[in-house]
């Protein structure tokens, strides 16, 4: 049986605020498949994105053990999660967050810079990953002359490009249209079907939920019963 | 502790990075172009101003110590030990002549003179003045310094029983052209000397103590009066560089005998020196505090720029380049600020200075009175700025340093930056 891409092993997190401890996370367990897309569900103030955070190495957690790709993420120095974000984690944040000043494909393109890609290797993959999702024409544009499912579909892009095995979406509808979300969750099932990227994502909009393979429900920082 | 390497493919290497923060720090820069314009701009004026400085202390140390040197003490003397402390008669290196041979051979020595020199009270009928007999070469003198040029009347030691004196020692004596004056002092063996001149010329330096004090005569005629044989008490040098003086010396002092003492400029001028020294010093102070403004200036662009993109920042280390690389990218900025800053100061730097090399600037006529002043100080009339490489790159140097290391005092607050917490910023 294959290990699994994600396990969350009695992962608790805890904010200190202005002295009042804040429980975003309380002995959560998950685990996430190859394969799947799972969406982490529940009210704002639930720990979706803690959840998302701690996985992805942004954050780390106050107690239990997160594993991504057999990796011990909660063991890892400060350098060594950097070089995990970039080489086996693709993020797609709920903002787009795209750097203003590079076009669309050299942003798709930055990622591999960071990773050391050659130039030509590197310039076709963005312009691969630009194409599989529609954007070849917008090679050119700097985020602020595109929309907002466009800067999110080349977020989507540059998440994809390095060819990570754990592609994490943050609200990725929260700042979308209807008609945009539906195209962009339709990128994200093509990317999960057809190449078979593992997605996690955290929301709370239905229309995300009825998209995934799989959903994990969080109230108060516990894993409920859907 | 060491650190476990995972199992990830290689990072490549910065090179390749290290072009697209380039290109990324560079356009960041155009964002807000006023502030850049701002920073650059400021960088630009210090470089101008402490360029022009340098220019301005390039041009006028080299002349000043010309001018300060070229009228009699010359760039190095040879002495007696003794003779700089306490300027006695008997103080004295014999075989003169041969000495000032020796010497002319140095490499790096473009002439030297024999003094002999001797304090005599200088007497035309009932009065009587103190003063320094100075004898000298006159052809040698004349050649090598300019005292002999700033006659007033008469002529230049025309004949072996001549007086060139000062104007103010000429007044106070109350003498003319042709009248005779009398020299009594101490011989070098203790007898009494006197020598008897023709007042054939009269100086105006401009230098009052020169002007009361100094009367020059053939350096034979002092030699024989005060029973100085073939000795001598400097043997006066001019070299190619004065400002080599101090390199130049250990040269000189092993080729003249081992009790002679070698004073360069330095010692032979030490108001000179201080007075470079003072200036060097308060236009040091000046570059430091105008450096320093200005680096606020650019600490303060750079705080704005990392407060404005804190959630740039932060995706960029949620996608995993490290905080490290981004303060590398932020240092580029800067880097990008001291380029156009540099381009702009330099290039005023080159447009005020070589105008104002060619027909210089006289404080006088800018400052009334100050050339009395100047005349005192031996500085030159007009001011040259020399376009030289230390003006044209120590400023730039300088803010190259300051521009980074303002930057880099925000930058480093990247390092400390929580990514969670800097994505959840407002833009």
């Amino acid at each position: 049986m294959p290990n699994p891409v994600v396990t969350c092993r009695d992962v608790s997190r805890v904010y200190e605020g202005d002295g009042v401890p804040v429980h975003a996370l309380r002995g959560v367990d998950f685990e996430l498949e190859a394969g799947e897309w799972v969406s982490v569900a529940g009210p704002s103030g639930s720990g979706k994105s803690t959840l998302l955070h701690v996985i992805g190495g942004l954050d780390q957690p106050t107690e239990g053990t997160v594993t991504v790709d057999n990796v011990e993420v909660t063991a890892l120095s400060e350098a060594q999660l950097s070089d995990l974000r970039l080489h086996k984690i693709g993020f797609v944040f709920q903002a787009y967050n795209l750097i203003p000043v590079l076009s669309a494909l050299e942003n798709v393109e930055f990622i591999m810079q960071l990773q050391g890609v050659a130039g030509g290797e590197r310039r076709q993959r963005a312009i691969d990953a630009l194409d599989a999702l529609g954007l070849a024409d917008l090679a050119d544009r700097r985020p602020g002359e595109m929309s907002g499912g466009q800067q999110q579909r080349v977020a989507i892009a540059r998440a994809i490009v390095t060819n990570p095995v754990l592609l994490l979406a943050d609200e990725p509808s929260a700042n979308l249209d209807t008609a945009t979300t539906e195209e962009l969750l339709d990128v994200l099932r093509r990317l999960n079907r057809e190449r078979g990227v593992t997605i996690l994502t955290a929301t709370h909009d239905p229309m995300v939920m009825s998209y995934t393979t799989r959903q994990v429900n969080l109230r108060d920082g516990h894993v409920v019963a859907p | 502790m060491t650190e476990t390497a995972l199992p990830l493919p290689a990072t490549g290497s910065g090179t390749r990075a290290g072009a697209v923060f380039v290109v990324v720090a560079w356009r960041n820069l155009w964002r807000h172009r006023l502030r850049t314009w701002l920073a650059a701009g400021g960088v630009g004026f210090a470089i101008l101003l402490v360029g022009v400085m340098v220019a301005f202390q390039d041009g006028i140390y080299g002349p000043w110590i010309e001018n300060a040197t070229s009228l009699s003490v010359g760039h190095m003397q040879v002495q007696h030990p003794g003779y700089f402390d306490d300027p006695k008669i008997s103080h004295a290196l014999a075989g003169g002549s041969s000495l000032v041979r020796e010497i002319e051979e140095i490499p790096g020595v473009v002439g030297a003179t024999g003094r002999a020199e001797a304090f005599a009270l200088v007497s035309v009928g009932e009065r009587s003045y103190g003063g320094l007999v100075m004898g000298v070469d006159a052809e040698r003198e004349a050649a090598m310094f300019t005292l002999a040029s700033y006659l007033r009347e008469g002529e230049y030691l025309p004949r072996g029983d001549s007086a060139y004196l000062g104007s103010s020692l000429a007044t106070n004596l109350g003498v003319e052209l042709g009248d005779e004056i009398v020299a009594l002092g101490s011989g070098k063996e203790g007898g009494v000397a006197a020598l008897v001149l023709n007042v054939d010329g009269i100086f105006e330096s401009g230098r009052a103590d020169l002007d009361r004090t100094i009367l020059q005569a053939p350096v034979e005629a002092v030699q024989s009066a005060f029973e100085l044989g073939d000795s001598l008490h400097s043997v006066v040098l001019k070299i190619d560089d004065p400002e080599r003086a101090e390199v130049l010396k250990p040269t000189v002092e092993a080729r003249v005998p081992a009790d002679a003492r070698v004073l360069d400029w330095n010692e032979l001028l030490p108001e000179l020196k201080q007075g470079i020294r003072l200036d060097a010093i308060s236009g040091q102070m000046m570059a430091a505090l105008l450096i320093a403004v200005v680096a606020m200036s650019v600490v303060n662009s750079f705080i704005m720029t990392v407060f404005e993109r804190t959630r740039e920042f932060g995706m960029l280390i949620a996608i995993g380049m490290r905080p490290n690389a981004i303060v590398g990218m932020l240092t580029i900025e800067a880097a990008c600020v001291w380029v156009l800053g540099a381009a702009i100061g330099i290039a005023a730097c080159v447009a005020v200075v070589l105008p104002l090399n060619i027909v210089g600037v006289n404080m006088g006529q800018i400052v009334e009175g100050v050339d009395d002043f100047y005349a005192q100080l031996m500085v030159p009339d007009a001011l040259r700025p020399q376009l030289s490489a230390g003006a044209l790159l120590l400023a730039p140097g300088i803010m190259l340093a300051g521009t980074l290391l303002a930057a880099l005092v925000p930058a480093l607050r990247v390092r400390r930056m929580h990514p969670v917490e800097a994505l959840r910023e407002e833009e």
